[in-house]
């Protein structure tokens, strides 16, 4: 087990040099002088021009791309991300403040699909062929196409314009006032919801009718178990494991639909931020967040990766 | 008699969706950028079928035009990616060693990033347009075709068939294009096909968040983001160009799935 929790980890390692490398390159050629955006207007003057190569020279950009790198690098290492270009404020500052509010949208959309996913894929896969299986197969194929934002506004309109239940718009601190948090929280959780629900319980309808043909469940079916017991003691179990690496890998698709799903409800998270730092041409921002959230992609594909050796030794000998 | 009737109406729906793509003018019933101030938010009615804009400009025909932008765009970055990626991955494949790893490490760097944010750092980088939104998705895809073609080009290299053609003498990019590329081609293109499904959706996400495609320029991504403003007085607004979308979307991943039903060996072999 130590041995292939060190090679994974190890692998992963140039994974994430080669990441922070593409993003740091993607950077560079980004239009605009670093020191004339600092500036301001006065780069503009000629009797400006040298106090702006003393500039571009004190912040490192004469020197070589390569060195240039490996300065960025070791200040990301320490936690220095620089300031933002627009505000003046640190970066990781800037991160931290909006972090909490896309994890718990993230995490809050994950738990309410499970919840759902779960007893859902159980059923179906008991009761193949029935109407309860035919009406999720709809929705798990329905439920991958809509786009996410078009259902997110579709939501608007019928909870908060129409039935006007539940707030078009906004975030609320949860420490702030919970009661609102969570009234905030319900639409957009529910609008990135809806594509984990159609993944997971497709997938999982999938993987128990295949367990439920095993040779084990038969056994057990022969000793007297009714079938919702085997299913849910013995086969869910199984099943679940490989869930665990779906889950992975829908994560890097819920990161990239939290961006857009924050900027219909107004949610104030990091995705919400990107795409301010964008238009605002914020490029150390931009750098930044991009960076943190591909490195912490990859570092939540290495952590599933070794739980699911942790849940199947079988990978860990193979390995 | 039933599947007939079903591949008749999902070929008309193709043809339909093709005359669309190559001449909306055909189906549109307005020029989609002209205005009608007498009109403008108005409701569906005979005139316009799907209501109209802040701007008085048909929906159903800005929708249309739409529809060429996006489509052109998914197809564009998915055909750029198979291009690039698949022969990285016959070579990674074919090869391995040192090559295979160089390779997929690149890939695995690039699969590292969630598709939106890796198009949200290109068009920091290269600005807002059609060819930045087409770069960004290819560039999402190519690790995704590479390695398909490599997981491929690993079973088949294996055959016999392969090693009585190096036998014989065939080259390299003989037996990689010749022998190798056919035969790993039916998985390659089923992704295509739902790749071209989640570059729409790509798309239009980018330009709903005034990242993508520009105004005046009609796509259903910016459509959306107009739309949004006036939720409260027009919602059909909303709705028509994400119906729009979900039904393209929708068609794409149906038809990616019946594709993998025929051309997919392992579920070929899993269904006989």
């Amino acid at each position: 087990m130590a041995r292939f929790l060190v090679r994974r980890l190890v692998h992963g390692v140039p994974t994430v040099l080669l990441v922070s490398f593409l993003v740091f390159g993607a950077m560079h050629l980004a239009p605009g002088d670093p020191a004339a955006l600092l500036m301001g207007q006065a780069a503009a003057r000629p009797e400006n021009a040298a106090a702006l190569e003393r500039l571009r020279a004190e912040m490192g950009l004469d020197k070589p791309f390569l060195v240039q790198y490996v300065t960025w690098l070791s200040g990301v290492l320490r936690l220095d991300f620089g300031t933002s270009n627009r505000s003046g404020l640190p970066v990781l500052d800037l991160i931290l403040g909006r972090l909490p509010a896309t994890l718990e949208l993230v995490a809050a959309a994950f738990i309410l699909s499970l919840l759902l996913a779960v007893p859902a894929g159980v059923i179906a896969a008991l009761r193949r062929g029935s109407m309860f299986d035919r009406l999720l197969m709809i929705f798990a194929v329905g439920g991958v196409a809509v786009p996410g934002f078009w259902l997110g506004m579709t939501l608007i309109l019928l909870f908060a314009v129409q039935l006007q239940w539940l707030p078009s718009s906004g975030y609320v601190p949860f420490f702030e006032d919970p009661v609102r948090n969570l009234r905030h929280l319900i639409l957009p959780a529910v609008t990135l919801a809806v594509y984990l629900l159609a993944v997971f319980s497709r997938f999982l309808r999938a993987e128990m009718i295949e367990t439920l043909r095993q040779d084990y469940i038969r056994t057990a079916l022969a000793k007297g178990l009714s079938m919702p017991v085997v299913a849910i003691r013995h086969g869910l179990r199984n099943t679940l494991t490989s869930l665990w690496t779906i889950m992975g890998m829908e994560l890097g698709s819920l990161l990239g639909g939290v961006v857009i799903v924050e900027q219909v409800f107004g949610w104030s998270g990091i995705g919400w931020l990107a795409v301010q730092a964008v238009n605002n041409q914020d490029y150390p921002l931009v750098q930044a967040i991009v960076l943190m959230i591909a490195v912490g992609f990859t570092v939540i594909n290495i952590v599933v990766d070794i739980g699911y050796a942790l849940l199947n030794p079988r990978v860990r000998v193979d390995s | 008699m039933l599947r007939r009737w079903s591949f008749i109406l999902k070929l008309g729906v193709g043809l339909l969706l093709l005359l669309i793509v190559v001449f909306p003018g055909l189906v549109a019933p307005h020029d989609p950028n002209e205005m009608h101030i007498e009109a403008i938010l108005e409701g569906p009615s005979w005139r316009f079928p799907l209501g109209t804009d802040e701007f008085g400009r048909d929906l159903l025909s800005r929708c249309l035009y739409g529809a060429r932008i996006s489509l052109a765009i998914s197809g564009v970055a998915v055909l750029v990616a198979m291009i690039i990626g698949i022969p990285l991955g016959l070579v990674s494949g074919y090869f391995g060693g040192p090559v295979d790893s160089i390779i997929m490490r690149l890939q695995d760097a690039l699969l590292s990033f969630p598709m939106v944010l890796l198009a949200i750092l290109l068009v920091a980088t290269l600005g807002s347009s059609m060819q930045t939104v087409t770069v960004a998705i290819a560039v999402a895809y190519i690790p995704r075709f590479a390695r398909l073609a490599r997981a491929g080009t690993l079973v088949i290299k294996e055959q016999e068939y392969i090693e009585a053609a190096r036998a014989i003498g065939a080259g390299h990019l003989r037996t990689l294009f010749r022998g190798i590329l056919p035969n790993a081609m039916g998985p390659l293109i089923v992704q295509a096909t739902l790749a071209v499904a989640v570059s729409i959706l790509i798309e239009t996400g980018l330009s709903y968040l005034g990242l993508g495609v520009q105004p005046p320029t009609p796509s259903w991504g910016n459509l959306l983001r107009s739309a949004q403003t006036y939720i409260r007085i027009a919602p059909w607004y909303v709705l028509s160009p994400g119906a729009f979308v979900f039904a393209t979307v929708l068609g794409f991943n149906l038809l990616g799935d019946r594709l993998r039903e025929r051309l997919d060996p392992r579920v070929r072999r899993a269904l006989d």
